[in-house]
């Protein structure tokens, strides 16, 4: 018995219930929204929604309740994610720190920073980004040099962070740097850093689709406190790789252009060509594998246990889903694609042949993702 | 591996022992080899289905389908999917269960009417999944079916790709009142249909783990400028990707087995284990070379089998387009919801 496990997700009737709550609100709050924005996905970025899900108590909702959270199980937030994902609503104010930089703190944070963070997050006020990535570290990222130099009050930060998706529009970042000797993935720490700190420079990146999201960002002789770091010094490169799996098996890892999946069938009507309509069918069919696969994924993080090798399997197979939905869409229906078209799917399917390069780059390489794969086969 | 069903393991078990390495490169066998039947029967996987209080395992297909994971991982030369669901059918038509092995007939063009007192079929099927080796054909007319004693049917041998059998079954025989029934089913040959996806995609799924796991210890043993194929980057990325593909297969078995009479999760279930079986098979391929093309290697015993049973019971191309018939009008709006409404 050699099949690599994926244990059937558990069925919850309180997920289900919850389904259609949010549903519902999501149908009236989104309802003048159209699908050239619904199709930016979770890089739709509006706070004031954000905020609008931290008074339902949608975000970090399995956290503790004394931090914010609801307490609520892993198959509950699956269930609002995916309807969030489902109707392109701009989550991206919160996405990360929700995601990633909350369990991060949960896990490993001081209880200041737990009690100071944690219910600001969860109320969709808070925003955090990541600082892992450089200009001379990119999937390579244990050669990062950005150092925090120790000093008596605490550290003293110089080096510039790169890609850093959403730095100009957030609270926070988690930085990723070394603190101490050693190279590789030794000696290096992560430390939380109010972005308002003197000594940091956000400079904009503009994206091929046009989008800002990226930034560099650039510290220079910046002072942090002792109380900045984040779990144990010398820890970092085991922490942000823990982080890094919680982001790889998500319903964001095969639902970004689900949008026009969407909008496809809708101009495709109620009488679609045999050739449409199995176009439409093989990719309801990976959809819904891939949707078994990341609820798998999610119970088994739930139950503790550490997938790595299958979340890096659903990413690799969902960041291609992603891409391949925009190129079936183009190839049954002959629309040029165009974001200022008038046609709703066309400006849709614009966006998505613009954006689908990075869904197999961000939150690790397809290349990166295949070497954890072939490692957890046991083939290097 | 762990979470695994006691029996499920049992019937791995038992199957492994049964067909291990084909060092001689052997046709397949043209009979079920001597003990094996006798072996299945023993564990009572023939009557898997059939209720406790009529002598069976009294399985659900939930439950049932994941035994078959073994039949692929094996590639064992056993109807035991066919005649479970033979079984399954008598059940459902108040008749006794048999040991078998059986054969279903539910394809073709059949004419069962009444007549003196009994009833008369006749009609014939392309490709019938192991009639010459079945001890009764269970054929299906519309909601009827009837029990055809293999003397009575002129079979003509036939064979899929990976040469297990797939017969002409041609019938003209009076049969007596006891041998036809009617089955309490709403709509059989749909049914019939979706089981049939199911039962492959639950054998494909053993199938594409039995090829990872070759491609992995080939790749592992096989030397070349100096060490071995694992070493290469290109060839890590390949089998990284035949993984991907075998999860896949995995994912749809699973769903096709927890709603084995849903067309649309069925007929997800096969398009993407079909889409699997392709890709998966001719990276396994590419990976073993020339020796893995060879009738002595065992790899071909399982990439035949995913070829040919990706085409059976509807091909990725078939369901698709039903799926996608299904879905697509439910609209922008509708088609979420349609994807992940109750079981799906």
């Amino acid at each position: 018995m050699d099949a690599i496990r994926f244990p059937p997700p558990p069925r919850s009737d309180r997920a289900e219930a919850l389904r259609r709550e949010v549903r519902a609100f999501l149908a009236e709050a989104l309802a003048d929204m159209p699908p050239r924005r619904r199709i930016e996905s979770w890089m739709g970025f509006d706070p004031a929604f954000s905020r609008k899900l931290g008074e339902r108590g949608w975000i970090g909702m399995t956290w503790p309740k004394a931090y914010g959270g609801e307490a609520r199980s892993a198959a509950e937030r699956y269930v609002v994610l995916e309807e969030l994902l489902a109707v392109g609503a701009p989550v991206a104010a919160h996405w990360i720190a929700a995601r990633q930089s909350g369990p991060l703190i949960l896990a490993h944070g001081s209880e200041a920073q737990k009690s100071r963070l944690l219910p600001l997050i969860a109320a969709g006020e808070l925003y955090v980004c990541i600082g892992m990535s450089e200009p001379d570290a990119g999937s390579d990222l244990a050669s990062v040099r950005t150092r925090a130099e120790p000093t008596a009050d605490g550290y003293r930060v110089n080096g510039t962070k790169l890609w850093t998706t959403n730095a100009h529009r957030s609270h926070f970042m988690i930085l990723l740097c070394r603190t101490g000797p050693g190279t590789g993935r030794e000696g290096l720490s992560q430390l939380l850093v109010d972005l308002a700190t003197p000594g940091i420079r956000i400079n904009p990146i503009e994206d091929m689709a046009g989008q800002r999201h990226f930034n560099e960002v650039v510290f220079e002789d910046v002072l942090l406190a002792p109380t900045a770091l984040i779990g144990e010094e010398g820890r970092g490169w085991a922490q942000a790789m823990a982080e890094l799996s919680l982001e790889r098996s998500g319903p964001e890892r095969f639902l970004s252009t689900y949008p026009l999946l969407a909008e496809l069938v809708h101009i495709l009507g109620g009488q679609p060509s045999e050739a449409a309509a199995a176009a439409v069918g093989r990719l309801a069919a990976h959809l819904v594998t891939l949707r078994h696969l990341s609820r798998s994924v999610a119970a088994m993080i739930d139950e503790g246990e550490d997938p790595a090798l299958q979340a890096a399997l659903v990413k690799d197979l969902g960041a291609s889903f992603e891409q391949e939905i925009a190129e079936v869409a183009r190839s049954v229906a002959a629309v040029e694609p165009s974001m200022a078209a008038s046609s709703e799917f066309s400006a849709a399917l614009a966006y998505a042949l613009l954006s689908a390069p990075s869904f197999s780059l961000r939150g690790g390489t397809r290349e990166i993702l295949r070497g954890i794969i072939a490692r957890g086969l046991g083939l290097r | 591996m762990t979470g695994v069903d006691p029996m499920a393991e049992a019937v791995d078990r038992l199957l492994g022992g049964f067909a291990g390495p084909n060092p001689a490169g052997a046709p397949e066998p043209s009979i079920l080899r001597a003990g094996e039947w006798d072996a299945v029967c023993a564990m009572g996987l023939p009557l898997a289905l059939v209720s406790e209080a009529k002598g069976g395992v009294g399985l659900g297909w939930p439950e049932a389908l994941p035994l078959l994971h073994a039949v692929g991982r094996h590639a064992a030369f056993l109807p035991l999917g066919e005649t479970m669901l033979a079984n399954w059918l008598l059940q459902r038509a108040g008749l006794a269960p048999e040991a078998g092995p059986l054969a279903v007939v539910s394809d073709g063009a059949w004419s069962l009417t009444r007549a003196d007192g009994g009833w008369r079929l006749a009609g014939e099927a392309p490709r019938v999944p192991w009639a010459r080796l079945a001890t009764r054909l269970i054929v299906v007319v519309e909601d009827r079916l009837a029990i055809v004693d293999p003397g009575r049917a002129r079979i003509v041998p036939g064979a899929n790709l990976a040469g297990e059998p797939r017969d002409h079954v041609a019938v003209d025989a009076a049969l007596p009142q006891s041998c036809v029934a009617t089955i309490e089913d709403p709509r059989p040959g749909e049914d019939l249909l979706c089981l049939g996806a199911a039962i492959r995609a639950s054998a494909m799924a053993g199938a594409l783990a039995r090829i990872l796991a070759l491609t992995v210890a080939y790749a592992g043993d096989r030397i070349q400028f100096g060490r071995p194929l694992a070493g290469f980057q290109v060839i890590q990325h390949n089998i990284a990707r035949i993984a991907g593909e075998a999860a896949a297969g995995g994912a749809a078995a699973a769903i096709a087995a927890a709603a084995p009479l849903d067309p649309i999760l069925v007929g997800a279930a096969k398009v993407r284990a079909g889409e699997a079986a392709g890709i998966a098979a001719a990276l396994a391929h590419q990976v073993h070379g020339a020796i893995g093309f060879t009738h002595e290697h065992d790899l071909q015993r399982f990439t035949r089998r995913l070829w040919a049973w990706r085409d059976e019971c509807g091909s990725e191309a078939f369901w698709s387009a039903r799926i996608g018939k299904a879905l697509v009008p439910a609209g922008r709006e509708g088609l979420w919801p349609a994807l992940t409404a109750g079981g799906r």
